[in-house]
């Protein structure tokens, strides 16, 4: 019941109450105290949130500032006025240069998060127009259709798993967002390579292992994978991981180590 | 550059609210830190209070609460003035109080003392917030700041659907509930509200 109430109060908090139950639990805040009381201190985590996320951004672009912010201000103490630093051109030139890649570098850091790496390296892998055997054949179709439940499924229910339907089901899984599934049929892919000598769907696992990482809040482990395939020129997805720039693996990687 | 108007937009546009913070701290942290260092402020004190007057009128601006009752300079430097101040009583440092009150005469006759009232409350909420877990504040963050409707938050967190996203948020909202009533700093300020 008090669960209930709960829900019922984050929900008129959020405006997501019908209007009539939204009357009937404002008859409610106002007739008892127990439940003003919880709905204040709702409010007050909501306040919490949104105090934390200000001050969090405050406290990223301070540190931005810092890199061109004047020594000397902080060290005039006990001066009831500030001094004004009068700059040779050249001076306020580089001054400028400095400033607008500040301005950039900041933009990028700000701008550059897993989702849009994400978003910017991913591509649709396209089945090859090879027939396999016939049980593979039934895999292709529901890949084709895009119907990645029935990838999943029609691999589950093949009592052998080579690295074709490991991988199209490692991939499907990537499409339904289950990333920790996906990235598992992504490194068996790779296992069963080191075990056999062999490289079939090698360069396809370790591609998109490294998108199911990135995705899966695994970032460093995908950091690695795209520093490795960007350096392997023979890699079958090198010029696509190359979309990914040098400073935008560099942002991620500060990122995630905060 | 922002005129005083510009700058308030800015504010209320998240896109623009780098951009905005950026500028106030281009504009007006050399004046105030002067002045918090020619208070007997230490250059950290300086940066901190400097800080906390960005945070508390970002604050203020988006909950519509600033009224352009005087310019944003003004604005700044008496909030600033006042949270040195207050910092000042908690570390009962009278000689140096006298002086930035004195000082302050020549600076700005305006009385923010309302707006930075529930200072310690403030403080504690950054500090519960960190206690919570990065997921959970993630999550919470995107829904209550930056706005996001629960399909928008599924592009930025590795969570199934929708469904999954709403009963996380709950489970989370409630988990930070419960750490808002544990802390005696803010369970003491609602306990003198509902008195």
């Amino acid at each position: 019941m008090e669960d209930r109430n709960d829900q019922l109060l984050i929900n008129y908090l959020d405006r997501t109450l019908e209007e009539k139950e939204m009357r009937e639990m404002e008859a409610l805040i106002n007739s008892d105290d127990e439940t003003r009381k919880q709905l204040r201190f709702l409010q007050l985590a909501v306040d919490a949130v949104e105090y934390s996320a200000i001050y969090d951004q405050v406290a990223l672009i301070k540190e931005n500032f810092r890199v061109i912010q004047p020594v000397e201000v902080l060290q005039t103490s006990n001066k009831k006025t500030t001094r004004v630093f009068r700059l040779s051109k050249a001076v306020r030139m580089a001054a400028a240069v400095l400033l607008l890649l500040v301005g950039v570098g900041s933009y990028k850091f700000f701008t550059v998060n897993a989702t849009r790496v994400y978003e910017q390296a991913f591509i649709e892998y396209t089945l090859p127009t090879t027939r396999g055997q016939a049980t593979i054949t039934d895999i292709e179709q529901v890949y084709r259709a895009q119907n990645w439940i029935g990838v999943v499924a029609t691999v589950n229910r093949l009592s052998l798993h080579d690295n074709k339907a490991l991988f199209l089901s490692g991939f499907a899984h990537l499409q339904l967002k289950q990333y920790a599934a996906a990235s598992l049929l992504f490194e068996k892919v790779l296992a069963n390579n080191a075990q056999t000598n062999d490289d079939l769907y090698r360069d396809e696992a370790q591609f998109y292992l490294a998108l199911s990482e990135l995705a899966g809040n695994n970032t460093s482990g995908a950091i690695q994978l795209f520093q490795q395939i960007q350096a392997d020129k023979s890699h079958k997805y090198h010029q696509q991981a190359s979309k990914i720039g040098y400073f935008d693996l560099q942002i991620l990687k500060i990122k995630a180590s905060r | 550059m922002y005129s005083d108007a510009e700058l308030i937009a800015a504010i209320g546009r998240s896109d623009q609210l780098n951009n905005a913070i950026f500028f106030i701290y281009e504009q007006y942290s050399s004046t105030i830190q002067s002045y918090i260092l020619a208070n007997s402020g230490t250059p950290p004190d300086a940066e901190d209070i400097f800080q906390e007057t960005v945070v508390t009128f970002i604050d203020l601006v988006k909950k519509e609460k600033f009224r352009g009752e005087a310019s944003i300079k003004t604005f700044l430097t008496a909030i600033a003035r006042n949270l040195w101040l207050n910092e000042l009583k908690k570390r009962q440092r009278s000689d140096a109080r006298e002086k930035v009150f004195e000082h302050g005469r020549e600076v700005t006759e305006m009385d923010v003392s309302q707006y930075i009232a529930d200072r310690e409350v403030k403080q504690q909420f950054v500090t519960v917030l960190g206690k919570l877990g990065e997921p959970c504040k993630k999550l919470l963050t995107l829904f209550y700041y930056e706005n996001l409707t629960m399909k928008d938050i599924l592009h930025h967190l590795p969570y199934e659907n929708e469904q999954v996203v709403r009963n996380k948020k709950y489970k989370c909202l409630q988990a930070l509930t419960e750490m808002v009533k544990q802390n005696p700093v803010i369970a003491k300020l609602v306990n003198q509200q509902s008195d």
